[in-house]
């Protein structure tokens, strides 16, 4: 499998390690009334989808930087990579 | 006080080796510090940079060469660089800082890596069974650099010219990523 990173174009999946769930970014706040709730859902809930997932790849014999890949768990497409670094400093900025 | 001095040793200890259209040289003698650019301070950095050494900083994946000390700027990963250059001191970083006066964060990784440099005729036939980089020279093109891994090992590579390389290698296991080499040189002589 190869993945198109943003940085140094394509790159065999052996140079990476996956994660899992690219929800793992969105930690949720402690201070929230129902955060035990959240934090159990956060922890413990993991989607299965067949088709399209969102999921986290590290890219430790590269660059050492984290990866969102939109993968089709079913036939391993990969429709869209992006920096998660990137991710996170858009949702930051829209809060 | 003592009365011994202690001795440089090179990671592999190999200096030469000849095979049929491959050459391998053990490179040493000289300083690897890498350096990361603090908050804020990337222009600063580039400016004295630019004073010291005549060069831009290289984007991610370039590596660029300088006439100073015959530094090579290999550029990893966002905000990290290595820097590889000759030195005859034990002191890598004070060297470095006596032209970037501190714009920098340095760590001396000189001990840590060992250095092989690959050329011939069938360079390309070597590397490109044990790893995993597109190696042909219009995507990997002169002055690149990447990390990588060749047998589970990981690699810094970088292209000196279509059929030379240097590779970077962690000392730890040099003698492991020497046998990788050698093993893929035989395998196709």
């Amino acid at each position: 499998m190869i993945i198109d990173h943003p940085l140094l174009g394509p790159r065999d999946a052996n140079e990476f390690v996956y994660l899992g769930d690219a929800n793992l970014i969105n930690r949720p706040d402690w201070t929230e009334k129902d955060a035990d709730k959240q934090f159990y859902e956060y922890l413990y809930l993991r989607d299965n989808p067949s088709g399209y997932h969102r999921e986290l790849w590290y890219h430790e014999q590269g660059d050492r930087s984290w990866l969102i890949v939109t993968r089709n768990t079913s036939t391993h497409e990969i429709k869209q990579v992006e920096l998660a670094k990137d991710y996170h400093l858009e949702k930051s900025k829209s809060k | 006080m003592l009365n011994f001095t202690l001795k440089p040793e090179p990671p592999i200890g190999f200096k030469e080796k000849i095979f049929k259209d491959v050459k391998l040289i053990e490179e040493t003698g000289l300083s690897i510090v890498s350096m990361s650019v603090p908050k804020n301070n990337f222009k600063q950095l580039e400016k004295r940079i630019f004073e010291n050494y005549k060069i831009k900083l290289p984007v991610i994946g370039k590596s660029k060469t300088a006439k100073l000390n015959n530094s090579r700027f290999l550029a990893l990963q966002p905000d990290q660089y290595f820097i590889i250059f000759d030195n005859k001191t034990n002191y890598p970083i004070e060297e470095l800082n006596k032209s970037l006066r501190k714009e920098g964060y340095f760590s001396d990784q000189s001990d840590s890596w060992c250095i092989i440099n690959i050329s011939g005729k069938n360079t390309i036939n070597v590397l490109e069974r044990i790893c995993p980089l597109n190696l042909s020279s219009d995507v990997f093109t002169i002055g690149n650099v990447n990390r990588t891994s060749m047998e589970h090992i990981g690699v810094i590579m970088v292209r000196i010219t279509i059929d030379q390389f240097i590779l970077l290698s962690p000392r730890s296991s040099s003698s492991s990523f020497y046998h990788a080499i050698v093993t893929s040189i035989e395998n196709i002589l």
